[in-house]
């Protein structure tokens, strides 16, 4: 149950990604692309998890990815508001 | 009337043109192409707020159609030729048909992608 | 260090969902209400990963951890296809 859930997100999140990377091409505006890069790394997270089974999230090499993934998020509002 | 808008002004606005006080505020400073606006005169002339002003002038000199002066903190109007043409058909078609005009600019469709953009600009622009 | 960064993922979807809801005040636009949701539930996601790990360490909420990141993830989906054109 828990791997079929974590797979959901994995997917859900890479379309997601896909759909801001098109509305960056339609619009050119960067925060888009990094969006679509933010929910891409926070799909990786999910299958990195999923595979290395392993439940401790605080501990991995995964809890860095996803912590890029917010950061990046938070870049890109930055950056929105200082152009 | 509004149908028969030349096909290149339509598409200038549905791309370009945001707001009617937008326009305007082109429209005076294309007047002088060597005078540098500061957001408090301009503002002045198109009866809306200086902050407001700002935001709109911002947003004309994002898209490249005027410059900032920068030792005047002020903006001049200053587009790329292919726009030039565009912004003086317009300036034209303007002036014999006003509402026409208004008409199109605010009965183009919201992109709601770009509003979703938007949404995180903490200050408004409009 | 571990808790203060699953608290700044959640503030930072905190203020993505206050932006969005502002923004979905301001336009009616829906896909802006659905966007707004999917960080509130991002939001509700990390917290429980605090809570979990940081709070509780000895008692796995792994189950219940995972539905609100997957509920959030799929409302942003709806909004997408639903309200993007």
């Amino acid at each position: 149950m828990e791997d079929f859930i974590m797979g959901a997100i994995t997917m859900a999140s890479a379309v997601v990604a896909l759909f801001f990377l098109r509305f960056w091409r339609d619009t050119g505006d960067r925060l888009f692309g990094m969006f679509a890069l933010s929910f891409l790394l926070l799909g990786i997270t999910r299958l990195g998890l999923a595979l290395s089974h392993d439940t401790a999230e605080g501990h991995t090499m995964w809890y860095w990815v996803r912590f890029a993934a917010f950061l990046l998020i938070l870049i890109a509002i930055v950056d929105k508001n200082r152009r | 009337m509004s149908g028969d808008f030349p096909a290149e002004l339509k598409e200038f606005i549905a791309q370009h043109v945001e707001s009617l006080a937008q326009l305007e505020a082109l429209l005076i400073m294309r007047q002088d192409p060597r005078r540098a606006w500061a957001s408090a005169e301009l503002s002045q002339q198109l009866y809306i707020t200086s902050d407001m002003c700002e935001g709109i002038l911002a947003g004309l000199a994002r898209q490249g159609f005027i410059e900032r002066v920068e030792d005047v903190a002020a903006y001049r109007y200053h587009p790329p030729p292919h726009f030039a043409r565009l912004i003086d058909e317009l300036a034209t078609v303007y002036q014999q048909r006003r509402v026409a005009v208004i008409t199109e600019i605010y009965s183009k469709p919201v992109n709601k992608v770009q509003t979703f953009a938007d949404a995180f600009r903490l200050r408004r622009e409009d | 260090m571990p808790g203060g960064v699953y608290l700044l993922c959640a503030a930072t979807c905190l203020l993505c969902a206050v932006l969005l809801f502002r923004g979905y005040a301001r336009t009616s636009v829906k896909l802006l209400f659905w966007s707004g949701l999917c960080f509130a539930g991002l939001m509700v996601d990390n917290i429980m990963l605090y809570i979990d790990i940081i709070v509780v360490p000895d008692f796995s909420l792994i189950i219940w951890r995972k539905a609100p990141g997957l509920v959030a993830i799929l409302l942003l989906l709806f909004g997408l296809v639903w309200d993007s054109k």
